[in-house]
């Protein structure tokens, strides 16, 4: 593929690319991998180190050290700066950052880039490890080296540090604990949450990561659909969500959100009319759903083809059939119509005046079932309820997928991916500047800091360039913000099964101007480490408008807490947000320039690939997004062979029993 | 099977690939077939052949026959040793004919004369076990298929054995003589087990199917069984209001949700029928627990013929005068969205309108 001819000195570097992307985040890793599928030439490259920019996963001593880094640099500067360090390496390399002296770079033919990372876009309100744990008490836990114990007796006063610890690990003929009385100083009494600290924070730090954008899949959606129909889905590893909680804004209770007919059945919360107006309300959205997908044919025999019964069970089959209607039921054209009708009314009104929802029940559809971030339409508001039911039943109990290392792995599969269909890849090397043609407004080139110091800037000539908005300067920033906490809790919040949990709260619950999105994990996903008592990564994450409340996750967090029946609590935190940009910027003219613009981040990431998909289908509006070359196809058969005859037992079972028969004949003619 | 399209099937079948290969095996059948019904064919090898063939189809209960036949044949010939791991290699075998298709009578009904047959053999200590891990089995195939009758037929019986009588209201005739027809009869196998362990096995089957109600309540199979358990249970709880809330609210909980679905109506004319009507609290608890609340459906399903028709079942199961105008209301509206039974509505209509006459 490579011709020395157009092969720079410098790296193998072309000197001319079809598309160069700036940053490794999702959505230009995707865009990536498209483009390198159609053919085109691509050059990918990233000012840091690693793949993902803030769809990347850090580990824990990487968040620490960013930290400090920001911290010593607020102290320093007053502020965040948008210098030109590279804050990855250890090496502070400053590189030049002048474009050599022409014509062009003296007119607005030159559009510089920010070179800010991707840490400098985070601004971090809080980081905190807990060391100060609670004063000692009657019945803390605490280990000894005799073994664990707990205190049984505080001596008064408390200065003097005589302890009565009843040995746990050790019984006596009479079934007591066998006591101990230690007389030392209380610092030295390491409690049970110090020990769990101490083992998560410091023994396993290595197997904790953080992602800096959680993200979930739906079971059956474009995200999926591009996995598998790209075979990115090969790189990857999943398991189902187990269960999708609401923070009950009544209650101030975690409740399992009401997917199906039996779970409405069952719900404790709901009262029997609120039963009958839920079910009849998912009942229409699951008829407006087979009328939705009625139009194209040829897409039915592929659902058929990807929903093959195995289970004999309605339960286990499409949950969401589940809300279909029974046969002796006739579908109601008239309510169907009338849904027609109320389009563009907004979603809240439309339940309120038309479904006759009670408040509480409204906030359940619109951001437990619907999943609405904010104000929506009719038509916006079914499309997602119609997605999320569609994606019932078809891995484990919730619609949702969760990545099982991570959801960083997400963007780098596809980086790989693009890779393997013939992209460049290329880390640590900044973009500076986006050159534009003299004479129309096209792109011409991208500027790229050079590898040694000293060095001058290259210029790249592409036809394309895909950008992050971050990075234009004259991209205009939306007025809210992404808040984002992160928490490792000691212990786990759900016991019963594996916690792989999602939890909406409602704005209503804390006066939030978007619902809060929560995300509960376990060891049981390969970001958290296995330890003696369980530990928990929690996400919660909220779009804030201007600088919003810091404060706002710390009580969402103390609020599930709240609810925990279980010993669990806090012990590392941090908090950060990033700005989300307009959807229009400036320099949107100009032809070959196209801009990635994160949405506001909801609970799973369908939306990042439509994104990617709209980009492509720009730059190649003739190609198919992300299709598997024939040749690949064709290989991956090939290896995986044919073996539909060996599956057939019938086959061999009878084939079998013939073979007796002709045993016995010819033992009858000896 | 549940969910599958019967024209995908059908189209299938219309595949020359799939009918070639079809005729290949029903070559191979016939054959099969032919051989073990020869009269001369030796047992051991009907034995082979049958085991094999009834693999692939557990249906033909010829087969089942034959084979139970040369298995009682070398029982009552051949010595005692090896009869015990025999029968219990029967039911490892019919376990792996019913997962190959669990409505098959045939093995269904050769696993209940392979395990009291073993019964019948074993000492008696250890047959328990033998049963309790019948019951997991039967779980494990409810749990593929919930509404499967033979597995919820196959349970009762193995509780009859368990309770070791049959004469309880777990089990009905029916199954009785199934049994009976292949065994002496099961009363012989067992010995009635003690009132407090009866008790016990019963209140744990009656935990089951409410289990298997609150997975899904669409489950006329576990309604049944619960009905079937239910006279027991009013005899023996100490607060039968208590109960009979709890059953109704489950009932007007499966009602809201949805209405169409005959289940729980099903179990609301059971329990009314066969509830402590003699009872002073029934009555109210009736009033309260269900007609207020269906009153209150009635308006927002309008669609739904079980609403009107499930109050009028309510009100005429303790008829009064004061409710004659709602159950005809009930009535006239039943007429109109459930034109197919007109008939029988009218028919109701003119017994109330008797009723009327004769308080006048």
């Amino acid at each position: 593929m490579t011709t020395t001819s157009s092969t720079d000195s410098e790296g193998g570097l072309h000197k001319q690319y079809d598309v160069i992307l700036c940053g490794t985040g999702l959505i230009q890793s995707i865009v990536a991998s498209a483009l390198a599928r159609a053919g085109k030439t691509v050059l990918h490259c990233d000012a840091a180190d690693y793949y993902g920019q803030l769809d990347a996963v850090w580990t824990f001593p990487y968040l620490q050290q960013l930290y400090s880094k920001d911290e010593n640099q607020n102290q320093a500067e007053g502020s965040i700066t948008t210098s030109t360090t590279t804050t990855t390496t250890t090496t502070t390399s400053t590189t030049s950052t002048t474009i050599p002296d022409t014509d062009d770079t003296t007119s607005c033919l030159v559009h510089y880039l920010t070179t800010q990372t991707d840490q400098t876009c985070l601004t971090f309100h809080s980081m905190h490890t807990k060391t100060d744990f609670p004063i000692l008490h009657i019945g803390t836990k605490v280990v000894t080296p005799y073994g664990m114990g707990c205190i049984e007796q505080l001596p008064q006063p408390p200065q003097q540090l005589t302890l009565s610890i009843a040995l746990t690990n050790w019984t006596l003929t009479n079934g007591r604990h066998p006591r101990l009385f230690v007389s030392s100083p209380a610092a030295q009494i390491q409690t049970q949450a110090q020990v769990d600290a101490q083992t998560i924070l410091q023994q396993h730090s290595r197997s904790l990561a953080f992602d800096i954008t959680p993200v979930l899949v739906y079971a059956a959606g474009t995200a999926v659909d591009a996995l598998l129909q790209s075979g990115v889905a090969e790189y990857l590893e999943w398991k189902a969500l187990e269960g999708l909680l609401y923070l009950n804004p009544q209650t101030q209770r975690l409740d399992k959100v009401p997917c199906n007919k039996n779970d409405i059945f069952l719900s404790p919360t709901l009262g029997p009319m609120d039963k009958r107006r839920l079910m009849k309300f998912l009942q229409l959205a699951m008829d407006y759903y087979g009328i939705a997908q009625q139009p194209q044919p040829e897409h039915e025999h592929e659902q058929h083809e990807s929903s093959v019964v195995t289970s004999l069970n309605e339960r286990h089959l499409n949950q969401g059939r589940s809300l279909a209607r029974p046969q002796n039921k006739a579908v109601q054209t008239s309510e169907l119509e009338a849904l027609e009708q109320y389009m563009d009314m907004p979603f809240s009104t439309y339940l309120e005046e038309q479904q006759k929802l009670s408040p509480a029940l409204i906030s359940l559809v619109r951001f437990a079932l619907a999943l609405e971030h904010g104000d929506s339409s009719v038509r916006e508001g079914m499309r997602q309820l119609c997605q999320h039911m569609g994606s019932l039943g078809r891995f484990g109990t919730t619609a949702f997928l969760v990545p099982l290392y991570g959801s960083g792995e997400l963007a780098q599969a596809f980086c790989r991916s693009a890779a393997v269909y013939g992209a460049t890849y290329m880390l640590r090397r900044t973009p500076l500047a986006v050159q534009i043609h003299e004479t129309n407004s096209r792109v011409k080139g991208l500027w790229l800091a050079p590898m040694e110091e000293g060095a001058s800037p290259k210029l790249i000539s592409c036809s394309h360039v895909v950008v992050p908005a971050s990075a234009l300067k004259s991209s205009v920033k939306s007025e809210s913000k992404v808040l984002r906490r992160i928490s490792v809790l000691r212990g786990k919040l759900i016991t019963e099964g594996q916690q792989r949990h999602a939890i909406i709260i409602p704005p209503s619950t804390l006066g939030s101007s978007s619902p809060i999105y929560g995300l509960l994990l376990d060891e049981t996903v390969n970001i958290v480490p296995r330890v003696p008592n369980g530990c928990t990564l929690v996400h919660l994450t909220t779009t804030v408008v201007g600088d919003g409340d810091a404060s706002l996750l710390e009580k969402a967090l103390e609020m599930i807490l709240a609810d925990a029946k279980n010993d669990v609590e806090e012990i590392f935190q941090t908090c950060f947000s990033y700005d989300l940009y307009e959807s229009e910027g400036p320099d949107s003219s100009i032809e070959g320039l196209h801009q990635v613009r994160c949405a506001a981040p909801g609970l799973e990431v369908d939306a990042a690939f439509e994104k990617a998909k709209e980009i492509f289908s720009r730059i190649c509006p003739n190609d198919e997004f992300l299709v598997i070359s024939k040749q690949l196809e064709t290989e991956i058969k090939e290896r995986l062979g044919d073996h539909a005859d060996e599956d057939d037992d019938e086959k061999r079972v009878l084939e079998s029993a013939i073979g007796i028969l002709a045993e016995t004949e010819s033992k009858g003619h000896e | 099977m549940h969910g599958r399209k019967r024209e995908q099937y059908k189209a299938l079948q219309r595949d020359p690939a799939v009918v070639s290969k079809l005729a290949a095996k029903a070559q191979q059948w016939h054959t099969l077939v032919r051989e073990v019904l020869a009269e001369d064919s030796p047992p051991q090898r009907q034995l082979a052949l049958t085991e094999k063939m009834l693999l692939v189809n557990p249906d033909p209960l010829y087969l089942w026959n034959i084979r139970r036949r040369v298995l009682m044949s070398i029982q009552n010939e051949g010595e005692n040793d090896n009869k015990p791991t025999m029968l219990s290699d029967e039911l490892g075998f019919t376990q792996a004919a019913l997962e190959n298709n669990p409505k098959a009578y045939g093995a269904w009904l050769h696993r209940k004369w392979a395990l009291s047959s073993s019964l019948l053999l074993s000492s008696s200590t250890d047959d328990t076990a033998l049963l309790e891990n019948e019951l997991q089995l039967i779980q494990m195939f409810l749990q593929k298929d919930e509404r499967n009758f033979h597995g919820w037929n196959y349970r009762r019986f193995i509780v009859s054995l368990l309770l070791g009588d049959h004469s309880d209201d777990t089990n009905d005739n029916t199954e009785a003589f199934d049994a009976s027809q292949i065994v002496v009869t099961h009363k012989h196998v067992r010995a009635p087990v003690t009132t407090e362990r009866r008790h016990e096995i019963l209140q744990a089957e009656w935990d089951f199917t409410q289990q298997k109600i609150q997975e899904n309540f669409s489950n006329y199979s576990a309604i049944h069984y619960r009905t079937r358990l239910f006279p027991w249970k009013l005899e023996t709880t100490p607060d039968v209001e208590n109960l009979l809330t709890e059953e109704w609210s489950m009932i007007l909980n499966a009602v809201f949700t949805e209405p169409d679905d005959q289940t729980a109506w099903w179990y609301a004319q059971y329990l009314l029928q066969n509830g402590p009507r003699d009872q002073a609290f029934y009555p109210d608890l009736i009033q309260t627990q269900a007609i207020e609340p269906l009153r209150e459906l009635l308006p927002e399903a309008p669609e739904s013929k079980w609403v009107p028709l499930g109050l009028y079942l309510l009100l005429d199961a303790f008829p009064d005068r004061s409710t004659r105008e709602e159950r005809q209301q009930c009535l006239e509206t039943l007429e109109i969205i459930d034109a197919d039974r007109k008939q029988r509505y009218e028919y109701l209509l003119r017994k109330l309108r008797e009723e009327s006459i004769k308080d006048v």
